[in-house]
């Protein structure tokens, strides 16, 4: 797959003057960046949670966390990587409580959600449709047999649309080493054809 | 016809072309490029993985509330990294190193003086004793030796000996002139 590396737009451009002044101390413009990423980070947050308003306090947390230390981001044109790395450690501190309040030791970060598939009842709102828990039943079935670092770059390869410069950058390893995870995790993972002909149609 | 060369990829193959297609070996980056078959099994699977993304984003809630922000983003971890640390490591260094030049100065300096000060006291001390000979000579010319051969002691020298010792040449000088001056009245 061609990797999703795109020229410099107008978009970035846009994104890149308003970290320069939200590094500054520009709070509306940080205020800016907010409404350009809430969404992309809510999603990252809800497919790793499967809870709506777990989503919404990590995607509150995050925003909040990089606020307050967006004086010390390097390179402006970064900031969409280290965003998503703030993203992903509060998504692992999230699941570092959760697991020491429930006293579910042995399990890895990532591994519960994952492990429990359509059973953790608990992690799917009673609003959610029933289709929509479905969906992310069967997606957690298909990425339970991968280890947490490959399921990992997984997810922010192919739900949260990274580059593999950017998920290198978010996950602080080598590019060849996203590469490795990503290879590992393909060809661990068989797509049933029929996956897609149950939910097209009803999404959205 | 297209000549495609060797067998086909295997599922391990493709997975490779879908993360790059670049870390393929040439031979196979050719099959691929001429082999209808393995061409759309690489599509195929990437469609399928980018279906899966798109519908993961439909499948998600929308976010519906409002981030807000902190009133003031100053905590004690900003004003820690707002420190001028870098400041305060220069000074630091500059001292040390100051410090490091006067100990360095200073040490062999006193190293040089209890050197010296070990060696030289019995010269010192020899010195001293030659001073204090000499000033006994000054004294008493006559070596006790003398005063040991002769009986006598120091207190019982008079003028009349030493008279003795030393001959009083200025007599003689008189005498001469008495002579001259008899010499003219005859």
């Amino acid at each position: 797959m061609p990797d999703l590396r795109e020229d410099k737009t107008g978009r970035d451009s846009h994104i890149e003057v308003l970290v320069k002044h939200a590094k500054s101390g520009n709070r509306y413009s940080f205020e800016k960046l907010i409404v350009i990423f809430q969404e992309d980070i809510f999603r990252m947050a809800y497919y790793r949670t499967g809870s709506h308003m777990d989503a919404e306090d990590l995607t509150q947390d995050i925003f909040t966390q990089a606020f307050r230390s967006i004086s010390r981001l390097k390179e402006v044109s970064h900031f969409k990587s280290w965003l998503y790395r703030i993203a992903v450690n509060r998504v692992h501190d999230f699941y570092k409580k959760k697991r020491v309040l429930v006293f579910l030791g042995s399990r890895d970060d990532l591994a519960d959600f994952y492990r429990n598939g359509t059973e953790d009842a608990e992690n799917i709102q009673a609003d959610d449709s029933l289709c929509r828990q479905e969906f992310w039943g069967h997606v957690r079935n298909l990425l339970k047999i991968l280890s947490r670092r490959e399921r990992e770059v997984f997810m922010l390869r192919f739900f949260d649309q990274l580059n593999i410069r950017e998920i290198s950058a978010v996950i602080n390893k080598s590019e060849s080493s996203v590469k490795t995870y990503l290879y590992r995790a393909l060809n661990k993972i068989k797509i049933d054809p029929e996956f897609f002909k149950i939910f097209e149609g009803e999404s959205g | 016809m297209k000549n495609i060369p060797e067998d086909h990829l295997s599922h391990e193959q493709i997975s490779q072309a879908v993360v790059d297609e670049s870390d393929l070996t040439e031979g196979l980056r050719k099959h691929l490029a001429n082999c209808d078959s393995c061409l759309a099994e690489k599509e195929v699977f990437e469609g399928q993985l980018k279906r899966m993304g798109k519908m993961a984003r439909e499948f998600a809630p929308s976010f519906s509330k409002k981030v807000v922000l902190p009133v003031k983003a100053k905590n004690h971890a900003h004003l820690f990294w707002k420190w001028n640390w870098g400041g305060l490591l220069a000074t630091g260094l500059t001292a040390a190193m100051i410090l490091a030049v006067f100990l360095w100065w200073a040490t062999p300096y006193k190293k040089f003086y209890d050197d010296i000060e070990v060696p030289l006291t019995p010269y010192f001390l020899i010195n001293e004793q030659l001073v204090v000979e000499i000033e006994c000579s000054e004294e008493d010319p006559l070596s006790i030796v003398y005063f040991d051969i002769s009986g006598e002691t120091m207190t019982t020298v008079t003028d009349e000996f030493l008279d003795f010792v030393i001959p009083v040449f200025q007599n003689e000088t008189q005498n001469h002139d008495i002579k001259k001056e008899d010499y003219h009245v005859v």
